[in-house]
């Protein structure tokens, strides 16, 4: 029998396929196969993936994951391991930290493998059929804006990856929850009282984090790419004015390559790819202290391109 | 038979996989770092064709690594030729550098973790120093590795470069001195090939016999069925390139230099593996003969589960015991006995505490490129 | 006298905006350079030239220093 939605699964058979062969899950041109017999695992994917499209059993997974305890110094110690395909990537993680570190390990398997698309590390949001751009360095305030946006009706393509097939100007969208940490946590709740929020994984080494179900808008598992025009550099700085100002594109070229994942694993493809990306866009850096100026604002530039 | 050896074996069945063994097929080769093996196997029989669309892109995302690494590779070469030479020493490249840059079969698709160089032992002062003037350096190692190295094996600690991140492994010989063999640096150097100005690799008998010394002495087998692909893939090319003529050379070799078992082991599980076409009389003349005879059932037991992918869905029983022995004895091959049991005791109680160990012990036991 | 020379291929991302995007193909370095700098290094595209006809030594020296010229 199959479902189309994971939250036609029902807890007890969502239950089963964590702690059997595997929960099998499409993520944008992705499928991963996920086994864990963590109760907070079950719970924080019932919470924050009910809309995510299943995959029938007995075809092709790209990413075999497992999260569990393996040895009895884990077991004693309340400690989880990480497995992709059988490979344990990072060392041994406290319970208490579980959920973060579940999508912390999902990422990480696109992250390091899959080069088919030119991968920036990027927020992808889209509205009125335009995809934008956010390029940021950890702490940029990229997640945040990315959950403010979400609940005023963008469309979220990824909160970390952008996929950029090479010689398109399109982004695929690869959509997951959003990530948000610490004070966003509690921002993004005040914003919205009907906000959905998973697991908060205390403590972690980025501190407190939580992630929000973005999957609001209608097509937010639609596959087909989206094409991309925009291209803004998000700077969070407590109590300064809402500016944006528009950056050259070679300079935006050059950070967005640097965060990338693999533009330097594709060589001339990827300076190629980049090359033709970035000419299609138009580049901002966008400072803000205030979500929703910052939010006004774009609404306000997408609608100028649209 | 794993699926992943049934298939670098016979690329053609390739065709008749289902999605639901490709989802077997791909976790195992990424396992054995062989996707970009796979895909170059593949390609090459001309089966490519055959390969649903979800699976070449990991294919062909392992290609784009593999790539990476040779033209990295490249690029490294430019700036060690002059290093060395300042030094004195030509570039003798070992092991993955000197596939891929010699075009031996073993380089389709093959990966990298270092690149392994050959010095002179009188040279090495010289060496490091014109290394360390280029930015390559051994970075942070506490002092019982740094011992460790010095005193037991045939290279030096890594050295990493300050701004290309390059990992360089100096050897000095191709097994750690108190081992079993009697390696015999000059005649490596004797026969050593130019393939291009300022860098060679070694003949082809000791290319083949440090492959199989190698992958027989070492003690972690991560890359085991890699490395046995290497020795696959340089027998055939050689026997073929060298004629009849290559295995009496070949089994000399290994009688000079000490090393007749590693060549029969090599021998033995090249070809049940992967069906290295050999003259039944070269293993014949190996085989080990007396006592020592009676230690190949057990020999070969954990032998059949080192050169089996590391993956549930064809891992043989006792897997982590063999893989255990293997450890055990590679130090057992190289260190006596009463400093081994301190030492693995020292390297346990290091695993124990990562915290401990500021250089972990990966290359004490080494993993090779 | 000294001659300049070009490392290697190289590849640029000009949109007239003071800043080059340069990609080095043998290193697969990116640099992000000046004009001035990528009007030097197309003139060496052309063959090696001589120090006191670049003059430009501090330039050349940075271009130097990211592995993309060198001095014979």
């Amino acid at each position: 029998m199959s479902y189309a939605r994971l939250a036609d699964l029902g807890s007890d058979a969502l239950g089963e396929q964590l702690s059997g062969d595997g929960l099998r899950l499409r993520v944008g041109p992705y499928c991963y196969a996920i086994q864990s017999p963590e109760a907070v695992v079950a719970r924080g994917l019932a919470t924050l993936y009910g809309d995510f499209p299943l995959v029938p059993a007995g075809g092709f997974a790209d990413f075999h994951v497992t999260f569990g305890p393996t040895g009895w110094r884990q077991r004693l110690r309340g400690q989880l391991d990480f497995f992709l395909d059988e490979r344990r990537p990072f060392g041994s993680v406290p319970r208490s930290q579980a959920y973060a570190f579940l999508e912390w390990g999902l990422n990480w398997c696109l992250s390091v493998t899959m080069n088919e698309y030119l991968k920036l590390h990027a927020a992808v949001v889209a509205k009125d059929g335009i995809a934008l751009v956010m390029p940021g360095l950890p702490g940029a305030g990229k997640s945040t804006l990315c959950a403010a946006l979400a609940l005023r009706g963008w469309r979220v393509l990824s909160d970390e990856h952008a996929l950029i097939p090479p010689g398109r100007r399109e982004v695929v969208p690869v959509y997951r929850p959003v990530s948000l940490k610490n004070a966003s946590i509690n921002v993004i709740r005040g914003r919205d009282a009907a906000a959905v929020i998973g697991p908060v994984s205390n403590d972690t080494h980025k501190g407190s984090v939580a992630h929000l179900k973005a999957d609001l808008h209608p097509d937010s598992h639609c596959r087909a790419p989206v094409a991309a025009r925009l291209m803004v550099f998000p700077e969070f700085q407590a109590g300064a004015p809402l500016e944006l100002r528009p950056k050259g594109r070679a300079e935006s070229f050059l950070f967005a390559a640097h965060h990338a994942f693999n533009y330097s694993l594709l060589r001339e493809a990827g300076f190629d790819a980049m090359c033709h990306f970035i000419d299609g866009l138009d580049c901002f850096d966008l400072r803000y202290s205030d979500l929703d100026a910052a939010v006004a604002r774009l609404d306000a530039l997408v609608g100028e391109f649209a | 038979m794993a699926l992943l050896v049934e298939l670098l074996r016979d690329p053609g069945c390739a065709a008749g996989l289902t999605p639901a063994q490709w989802d077997v097929v791909v976790p195992q080769a990424r396992q054995a770092h062989l996707l970009a093996t796979l895909a170059a196997r593949l390609w090459e029989a001309g089966v490519s064709g055959a390969v649903p669309p979800e699976v070449a892109r990991h294919l062909g995302s392992a290609v784009v690594l593999q790539r990476k690494q040779c033209q990295g590779l490249t690029y490294e070469l430019r700036h060690l030729v002059p290093a060395l030479a300042e030094a004195g020493e030509p570039l003798l490249l070992l092991k993955g550098a000197a596939y891929i840059v010699a075009a031996l079969p073993p380089a389709a698709g093959r990966l990298m973790s270092d690149i392994d160089i050959l010095v002179h032992a009188g040279s090495l002062p010289a060496v490091e120093a014109a290394l360390a003037a280029h930015g390559w350096s051994a970075g942070k190692i506490d002092p019982y590795n740094e011992r460790y190295y010095r005193q037991w094996m045939h290279e030096i600690p890594p050295l990493g470069h300050r701004d290309r991140r390059s990992t360089l492994d100096v050897h000095h010989s191709i097994l750690p001195p108190t081992s079993t063999g009697r390696i015999d640096v000059d005649a490596l150097w004797a026969q050593a090939v130019a393939i291009q100005p300022g860098v060679c690799v070694l003949g082809p008998e000791d290319m083949v016999l440090h492959s199989a010394a190698h992958l027989f002495h070492e003690g972690e087998f991560g890359h085991g069925l890699r490395d046995l692909l290497d020795l696959d893939g340089l027998l055939r090319h050689f026997a073929e390139q060298g004629g009849e003529g290559f295995y009496a050379r070949l089994t000399d070799r290994a009688r000079h230099m000490g090393l007749q078992r590693p060549l029969y082991y090599a021998c033995v599980h090249a070809t049940r593996v992967l069906g290295t076409p050999l003259p039944p009389a070269l293993v014949r003349g190996l085989r080990p003969r007396g006592l020592a005879a009676l230690k190949a059932p057990f020999m070969d037991f954990l032998f059949r589960r080192a050169f089996t992918p590391d993956h549930s869905s064809c891992r043989l029983p006792l897997t982590g015991f063999a893989l255990f022995c293997l450890y055990v004895r590679s130090h057992y091959l190289r260190m006596p006995l009463h400093l081994l049991l301190p030492h693995l005791l020292r390297k346990a109680w290091m695993d124990l505490r990562p915290e401990a160990a500021s250089t972990p012990g990966r290359k004490a036991a080494g993993q090779g490129g | 006298m000294p001659l300049w020379e070009l490392t290697g291929p190289l590849q640029f991302y000009d949109r007239s905006e003071g800043v080059v995007v340069c990609y080095h193909a043998d290193s697969g370095d990116t640099h992000l350079i000046s004009a001035d700098a990528q009007q030097l290094l197309l003139q060496l595209r052309d063959g090696p030239a001589d120090a006191a006809v670049l003059a430009a030594d501090a330039l050349l020296a940075e271009l130097a220093a990211a592995g993309l010229v060198y001095c014979q």
